[in-house]
């Protein structure tokens, strides 16, 4: 396969996972309703019925999409649900207990699966380096990692206008001033004499317990775009992959591009304070604004005044239920369209369905990692 | 017949794998593709597409594969055109089957975007080989 047909088909299966992505939300929602349904009593035909077919949908689409993982959990519930029950299964009145198990496994997979394919498309580092410059100074940092002093010299003159730019000739500096700067934008040369090459430095980077890299858009440099190596870069989070030679306006403007983009404001509405605080620090670290309200009082006074771009909202606060608010948010038509994540303490289907049902966009449920809570607002305010 | 694979009528109730099949046959395998999401409205359609091959999902609510290839093959058009099924249920019996009715060949489900073109132009070749 030529190069820029592989380069062409990554690209654009990038942009139909998003869509894809969209669509396992809903059925997400679908197969929370039906594990509600499985929790309170038996299934029937019709509802039966419609979980083969979502099965069968999601068996026969998800290893396309990257996602085998969603293939395979929804093939043993299609399968689950296509067999008959067991004598002992009827006489002991659970013939649908494995059939809700599977449910919920498929649930997870895709949940698991939204993550990873957020990973991939690595919307989280752009949005994060394309705002948290702001927050420090007017340019965006960028890092030009290449051995090639003619090229790094092209690049500092191409870009010193619009950012400040710092400079590695091989993997070890590299990996220094990462760490220390944390730079917003990381351009990579792949082929480095010595030490690892650029992929390397990228996997190793990501295998590290707290990547160093989250927030950085990362765009990979390279001789040759043969397919394993494009298929490895964009595993390891590279957001844009240039063949040389390249034309230093494209990186320019690939650049320059990412920085008109705006901060996000998340209202965080949770009785906690500590709660609070981490998410408050988690989503301004990856370049998001905050407002914070206690109660479902506050919550409601600030949702008059101000327009937030995603509400991460507690089930259960004081004042009123978290439902409650919800409802009222939905009912406004100038924030009915805002995206609301709710926070339960309730794990079991019938309550996120019903914060579903109210209109939640999505929900996190306590304890939560906050690393996961900034990744669903990250994709709901894209 | 063309001598060489160009295009590709695909028939599949779910845009998601229209979607991917477009973009894999057209940037991948370099195919003018048509895609039809209505089994119905695809026999309308697909004559006047002169397609070199047909892709035909086999689990579709309004018509299902086996029916809808019936009314293809009763197509005087389409004559040797071969028809390919695609399915996630793809045990040893019902691969048989689809051959048994006269498919080229079977695509299992889900299908790997890189590498589906090349499967399909491998099916076309042997069809024409075969026909």
């Amino acid at each position: 396969m030529p190069d820029d047909a592989e380069h062409k088909l990554l690209g654009g299966m990038a942009l139909l996972r998003r869509n894809y992505v969209a669509h396992l939300e809903e059925r997400k929602g679908e197969l929370l309703g039906f594990a509600a349904i499985g929790e309170s009593r038996r299934y029937e035909d019709d509802e039966r019925s419609a979980i083969k077919d979502m099965a069968h949908k999601l068996a026969g689409t998800g290893a396309t999409y990257g996602m085998p993982a969603v293939s395979e959990a929804g093939r043993t519930l299609e399968l689950l649900v296509r067999r008959a029950p067991s004598t002992a299964e009827l006489e002991l009145g659970c013939e649908d207990d494995a059939l809700l198990d599977a449910i919920q496994a498929l649930i997870a997979a895709i949940d698991g699966a939204e993550d990873t394919a957020f990973r991939l498309s690595n919307a989280l580092p752009a949005l994060a380096a394309a705002s948290n410059f702001g927050k420090h100074t007017e340019a965006p940092l960028v890092l030009v990692v290449d051995d090639d002093p003619y090229i790094r010299e092209v690049m500092m003159s191409a870009l010193q206008e619009s950012a400040r730019v710092i400079m590695a000739k091989n993997s070890e500096q590299a990996l220094r001033k990462i760490a220390d700067e944390q730079p917003d934008f990381l351009l990579l040369d792949d082929s480095m004499p010595g030490g690892m090459s650029g992929l390397q430095l990228l996997e190793h980077l990501r295998a590290m317990p707290d990547d160093p890299l989250l927030g950085t858009t990362i765009i990979m440099v390279t001789a040759s775009a043969a397919a394993d190596s494009v298929r490895r870069a964009a595993t390891a989070g590279v957001t844009d992959y240039i063949a040389k030679p390249f034309s230093i306006e494209i990186i320019r403007e690939k650049i320059l591009k990412r920085i008109e983009r705006r901060r996000k404001t998340v209202l965080v509405v949770d009785d906690d304070e500590a709660i609070r605080a981490i998410l408050g620090d988690a989503l301004e670290t990856a370049g998001f604004s905050t407002t914070f309200a206690e109660d479902g009082h506050i919550a409601l006074q600030r949702l008059r005044t101000e327009r937030p771009d995603l509400v991460l909202l507690d089930r259960a606060i004081p004042g009123c239920d978290g439902i409650a608010i919800l409802q009222e948010i939905r009912r406004s038509p100038r924030l009915s369209k805002t995206p609301v994540i709710m926070v339960t303490a309730n794990r079991d289907a019938a309550s996120i369905h019903l914060a579903r049902k109210a209109g939640a966009s999505d929900y996190c449920v306590k304890p939560f990692k906050p690393q996961s809570v900034v990744e669903r607002c990250v994709r709901l305010t894209r | 017949m063309s001598t060489s694979l160009q295009r590709v009528f695909c028939i599949d109730d779910e845009d998601d794998i229209l979607q991917v099949l477009r973009l894999s046959l057209e940037t991948v395998g370099a195919l003018s593709v048509e895609c039809c999401s209505d089994p119905v409205a695809a026999l309308d359609r697909v004559e006047a597409a002169q397609p070199d091959v047909i892709m035909l999902d086999v689990m579709m609510p309004q018509m299902d594969g086996p029916e809808t290839f019936a009314a293809l093959r009763r197509k005087t058009g389409l004559d040797g055109v071969p028809i390919v099924f695609m399915t996630a249920r793809a045990q040893p019996a019902d691969i048989e089957s689809y051959l048994g009715l006269g498919a080229a060949g079977v695509i299992t489900k889900p299908f790997d975007p890189m590498t589906v073109s090349a499967q399909i132009e491998e099916i076309w070749r042997g069809a024409r080989h075969a026909g």
